[in-house]
This record gives C-alpha cells, structure tokens and sequence, in this order.
C-alpha cells in the first residue's frame, strides 16, 4: 500500500495547471459559456506542445510511454479547469487512441500516432447499437462483406462529436445472424453516411450530437481494425480506458466545486459570520468531500489495476460511476451554498452543475455501469 | 514519463500472508455456532487471547524487542477488517489487546512501562479498557471531573466513568483524570495506567444492544483509587496528547473492521441472492448490491490510504476522520440494506447480518460519533 504520486506525476499535475491557468482562465470559460461555447478542438496542438497527447502513446511511436495512472493525474487536473478541454483531449487519447494500441496494424500505428503526438488526429465512436456496450445482440448498424469490401448500413441516433474528427470508429454487426462484431475506420466526411441535424449536448462544443444514417457506405477491407467478428473485447477494453480518464476529470471537476463552495462559505457572511461557521452549510461540505475522495481512490484503484494487469472493466466501472454521481452531487449539493448566486453565470458552479449531467447519462451511463459491476459479482440483471 | 506509479493498492506478500492466516485461524475457531452463542450470552470470549496471541496476531504492532512482529497500521489494517468480517466484536475484543492502548505505550510510555507491559501484550495476557467518557462528557471530551489528586508518592482517583468498554474484563485501565484542577478544559488532564484489581474500582455492568461478544461495556466508580506516581503515562498534566495523539489509529482501526463486516454482509447476500431463484434476476437487488460493494471498497481504499500515510509518517488527522466517517456509515448502511435480500429469515436471532446491524450502531457514536467527525474534518478544511 503506498499513497503518493511520483514526482514525475506531480510535475505533470503542475504542468497541466500551467497550461489552464493560461489557456483556460476562469473568467473565459464564463465568457464563452455565456456565449452557449467551450473551449474546443482548436486546444488540441497547444497541449500537443506540452505533451499531452503523446502520454498514451507507447515510446516506440513517438510517444511517452505513459502509465493509466499518469493519463488520470493528467486528465484530473485538467478536468478541475475544465471538462471540455478535458472531453477534447479525450477524443485524441481516449478510446481511439485504445483501440490502435491494442489492435493497430503497425502501418496505421505509425501513420496515427504520428498525427496524435502532433495534435493533429482525434477520434470518434459510433456504437453499433443503442447504448454503448459492445452488443451484436441488439446492433442497428451492420457490415457484410460485398463490392470486394463491406457495405456499412443502420442508423445510430447519437453520436458525439463526429465533425471535430479526423476518423471514426464505427462498430458494425458483421454476421448475419446478429453475433460478432466488427470494427471499422471511416472518414467522418465519406459519401454513404447521412448526418442529421446537430443537436447541443451539455458541454456545449463539446457535446454536439448527431444522428448518423450509413447508406450502403463502402468501405475498402483495409479499413478493417482487427478480426472481423472480434472487436467486442477490444472495445470493452477501449470502453474501459475511456471511461477511466472520463472518471479522472469528473473528480477534478467535483474537488474544483467543493474547493469552490469552501472558499464561498469561508467568505460569505450572514447572521454576523461567515456561513461556514454553521454546521449545517459546513457539514454539507464535509460530506461532498468525503465523497470525491471516495470516487478518487476508486479511479486510481481503476488506474493502478488497469496498469498492472492490462484490463480493469469491474474497477472502471465502479470508479466511473462513483465519479460520474460524486459529480452530480457535490455540482448539486454545493450549489445551495451559494444561494441565488449559484443561478447566475457569475460563478462556475452552473456550469458545472449543467455538465455535470452528461457523466451519468452519457457514454457508460449509471444505469448500464451498474449492470457490468452486478454481471461481474456473479448477478445476473 | 515513468511508468513507477508511486501508487501502490496491492498488499505486499507478507500482508497476504497475515490475511491468509487470519482465514484459517477464524475458520477454525469462530465457528457460527460459536459466534451466535458468545453473541446471545452476551459472553466476551476471552480464552481466545491466548490462541490469538500464538498465532502472531496481537504482537502484530508491538515491535520486534519487546516480542512483536513490529507491523505498521497498514498490516493492523488488514488483519482487522478480516476479525471484522467475522465478527465485529471480537475484531473490537482483538483491537483492545493491540490497538489504541499499544500505541498509547509506544508513543508515551517510559521504557519500564514497555519493558513490563508490551512482553505481556504479546503473550495475549494484557487487554486495555479505556476509561475516558463520563455522564457530562461525551462528544465533549475535554468536560471530564475525575480528580487525581497528589498524595506523597501516590496519585488518588475519584471520579465516576461512563461507557467504559471492557472495564471488567480487561487487566490494565487507560484512566484519565483531571491533576490540575486550576486548569481548565484540555490542560490539566493526566492519563494513568492503572491495576483494574487496584481496591476502590467498582464496575458496573450495562446491558447494549450490539456488540454483546466484545466484553462488558461499564459505569466504573473510582472510589479513594491510589495508584503510584509510576501509573502516569506521559507528562503530568499532559494527558490530552495522550487521548488525542493516539486517536488516528483508534479511527482506523475501527474503520477497517467496519470494512470487513460490510464486506461480509454483502458477500453473504450474494450468495443467497444466487442461490434463489425468485431474487437470481432482480435488476433491483443487484443495483442495491452494486450501491453497497462500491461503497465498501471505496471505505477500504479510504482506510489503506490513511494507513499508509500512518505508516509514512504524514500526518492524517483529516483523512483517518475520513476513513472512519465512511467506514462506520457505510456498515451501518451495508448490514440495514443487505438485510433486505434475505426477507424474514434475516430477522431471526443468530443471523449473522442480523448481528452486525445490532454491531454496526456503536461505531457511528463511538471513538468520536459521525457528528464530531464531520467537524474534525471541516476544521481540516478550513471551515
């Protein structure tokens, strides 16, 4: 048992807040927000700069070599500033970044990689069906060999961020008979696909969702990732990774707000005191702190497991949805601190309160997470 | 960028071990029947310390001179939550051999004090009951009267105390006193080691709900108690040090027993959620399960952190509040949940979550209740 970061690990947590304090400055965060904007894909070569985007990337490729743990200091610390910048960072290191280092043919390491350390590639995630889980059983979108290649067909109604991205990776039923699934590298602006209209998601330019309709997309058979019918461990795994660095920026958030509301108490006086001073607002903080502290050592168990034995899909679970609600409550619970201010754009914490919701709902929503941890104990659901 | 995490959540191989043995030994001796027997008796096993103590497990922390195994907070850890998962009373019975008391000695004894007593601890002969808490001094408890008034080379104790545990089990009484009347509150408190055979101790007994196997919980008289200069532990007037030095292993320790009962609650449920085929597909029951597994391994991970840092040296005043705020909540949550899988038949007497709901309300009121933890941990922060 040892409860200490490396100094490696501290200089990055320092790094990153460098880069926030000069790129993501409070008061622009609220600026843009007012203007129904976040920070967006434009961040992506400045932490490119810093290294940020290299840290998942194995050394052999131009990468830093970094461990799990090392994403979710990096991802934590961005995620106090915020969670936008922590999503764009997220669709360059998170699943796609995964899946390549995982399953990449040593052409498209090279090729990918390459981008990624230069901050010039990230990537989107099409389900092969509702939800996010892996799951031919219930795949809309299906690719069958033809035309000497695939032919791409089926509707998924949300996907996320898809035009920031220079790829997508679309998971697609590849039987007939509704087992095996596949996974494909497209280009998010091919002819075959039909996008719907954008609608806003929570992190605003972040979030933005589409719906997208694939029409007989061909696709070359290089555009395959793996085996075809074996991708379903492969994007558990990718699931996992991306759900775990998700997990690290929810507890940054969730501690920026307790910090946040701490310092509003300590500050805020009525009935001749500061309101920290009463046990019910202070107790209240108590509570939200023993709370992120909670989610935190789940996420660093996640990392630390995910480390040491390459797969961590019932930690990650756990730590996501402890950390996903530890944000929703403490978003929730510390805005009663601020009383009538908590409404304005004044301070953060409406924002935070508004993003806060993505988390449960989102990719790897409580509901779901909460299924995979009961099949893993031996429950079924 | 290194891949040396510095992080650390695994057990090291010889914690393994430690846990392994603790299986056996608990397997072997804490028996159902056992347990429900001691429980319903209200029966405090005390011919377990022996066997307890051959086996390594009360020498655990006391260092390798005085005949221990010198283990840090973090083994203690981990041999407790396995006692806890068994039985929380005799994770408590256990912990009043080793634990606060131990430490208190190492911390502040003089070295005829560990000369004498630790040997004794080792060899499973020594328990320590801690009489602190009185009728006007709970969560306050810096309100405590008892006198100790100087007397040649003897000290003389007068005073009553509440809610001693153990009292009448336990061969040697952490007893504190006020020596300065002139000095209030915090100053002007001594702590002693005192003889519980000494004459002019009276205890009397009080019947509880949980917690029946952990020895008698007491109202103890001291009445005319002459106990000489050399009972001090610590300096003069300096007893608050003593009571409040020692309180992060006190709360750890309670926190990882707390951990292994709720552990235990959840994995007996599931075996009987499984096992019946009305409750084997509930989406309800397995979210309730899921709710109460991520809490007791975020209480666990709470628990080893503090510890940790106990064993580094940090100081962890905020976060050993915090291992023991979640910790105690969570098995009073654990066992008054888990109990709703197993219907009526979890209501009956011998029930073992049954037993370790009844357990489970002492540790939200005891050792500083959720209350005063809360307000330990705001002033950490700054509140």
């Amino acid at each position: 048992m040892r409860f200490a970061f490396s100094d490696e690990q501290e200089l990055l947590r320092r790094t990153v807040a460098t880069f926030a304090a000069k790129e993501l400055p409070p008061a622009r965060l609220r600026e843009l927000d007012a203007q129904g904007l976040a920070p967006g894909p434009g961040l992506l070569p400045k932490m490119a700069a810093l290294g940020f985007t290299a840290l998942a990337v194995p050394a052999d490729y131009g990468g830093l070599g970094g461990s799990t743990i090392d994403m979710a200091v990096m991802f934590e610390e961005l995620g106090r500033h915020s969670l936008a910048a922590s999503a764009v960072l997220a669709a360059a290191t998170g699943f796609g970044c995964e899946v390549l280092r995982r399953q990449g043919s040593e052409e498209r390491k090279r090729d990918w990689f390459e981008q990624l350390v230069l901050g010039s590639w990230s990537c989107g995630y099409v389900a092969a069906g509702p939800g996010c889980d892996p799951d031919a059983a219930v795949a809309t979108v299906r690719a069958l060999p033809g035309d000497g290649g695939y032919l791409v067909d089926g509707k998924q109604l949300l996907v996320s961020g898809a035009h920031d991205a220079q790829c997508l990776l679309v998971a697609a039923r590849s039987e007939a008979d509704r087992r095996g699934l596949s996974l494909f590298a497209i280009d998010p602006n091919a002819s075959g696909i039909d996008w719907g209209a954008t609608r806003s998601g929570g992190l605003r330019s972040g979030g933005a969702m589409q719906a997208a309709d694939f029409n007989a997309l061909r696709l070359a058979p290089a555009a395959l990732l793996g085996t075809p019918g074996g991708a379903e461990p492969i994007v558990q795994a990718a699931l996992a990774h991306a759900r775990l660095i998700e997990a690290a920026s929810c507890i940054g958030c969730a501690q920026q707000a307790v910090d946040a509301a701490v310092r509003y108490a300590g500050e805020r006086r009525q009935f001749g005191q500061p309101i920290g001073k009463f046990q019910a607002i202070s107790h209240l903080l108590v509570d939200l702190q023993v709370e992120v502290d909670a989610a935190r050592t789940l996420v660093y168990r996640a990392a630390w497991r995910a480390d040491a034995s390459n797969e961590a899909i019932h930690e990650t679970a756990l730590a996501h949805l402890a950390a996903s609600e530890a944000l929703l409550s403490t978003t929730s619970q510390a805005m009663r601190v601020y009383g009538g201010y908590g409404l304005t754009l004044e301070f953060d914490i409406g924002r935070h309160f508004r993003d806060a919701r993505c988390f449960v709902v989102g990719d790897g929503a409580a509901r779901s997470q909460r299924d995979l941890v009961a099949r893993s104990m031996g429950l079924t659901t | 960028m290194s891949s040396d995490a510095g992080l650390d959540f695994g057990l090291t191989p010889a914690q393994e071990t430690l846990r392994a043995a603790a299986r056996a030994y608990i397997a072997r001796e804490l028996t159902p029947a056992f347990l429900i027997e001691a429980d319903l008796a209200g029966r405090a096993p005390m011919e377990l310390l022996p066997g307890m103590a051959a086996a390594g497990f009360i020498g655990l922390p006391v260092p390798i001179e005085y005949g221990g195994a010198g283990g840090g907070a973090a083994d203690v850890s981990v041999l407790l939550e396995e006692f806890g998962r068994a039985s929380l009373s005799i994770a408590s019975l256990l912990n009043r051999a080793l634990g606060w008391g131990v430490e208190a000695i190492l911390r502040f004894g003089r070295p005829d004090q560990k000369a004498s007593i630790l040997p004794r601890v080792c060899a499973g002969e020594m328990m320590f009951a801690f009489s602190h808490t009185e009728s006007d001094a709970g969560s306050d408890a810096a309100a405590i009267r008892t006198r100790a008034t100087m007397d040649g080379d003897d000290f003389i104790i007068d005073g009553s105390k509440m809610f001693t545990s153990g009292a009448a089990e336990s061969p040697c009484l952490i007893v504190s006193a006020r020596s300065d009347p002139a000095a209030s509150r915090q100053r002007g408190i001594s702590v002693f080691l005192v003889d519980a055979k000494t004459p002019g101790i009276t205890c009397r007994r009080i019947e509880k709900l949980g917690m029946r196997a952990a020895g008698t919980l007491c109202e103890v008289e001291y009445r005319g108690v002459r106990v000489p200069k050399s009972a001090l532990l610590g300096e003069l007037d300096c007893g608050w040090q003593v009571i409040t030095g020692t309180l992060e292993r006190a709360r750890l320790a309670q926190a990882a027993y707390c951990v292994g009962g709720a552990q235990q609650a959840i994995d007996d449920a599931l075996v009987h959620v499984r096992e019946r085929p009305a409750l084997a597909g509930s989406q309800a029951l397995a979210h309730l399960l899921v709710g109460l597994q991520l809490r007791t391994d975020a209480a666990r991970l709470l628990t080893h952190r503090a510890a940790a840092m106990v064993d580094a040296g940090q100081p962890c005043v905020r976060e050993a509040s915090i291992a023991n705020l979640y910790a105690t909540e969570t098995l009073v949550t654990a066992t008054s949940e888990a109990l709703r899988v197993w219907g009526a038949a979890g209501l009956a007497p011998g029930h073992p979550t049954e037993r370790a709901l009844r357990d489970a309300r002492l540790f939200i009121i005891g050792d500083g209740s959720s209350q005063i933890q809360r307000n330990l941990i705001a002033r950490q922060m700054g509140l």
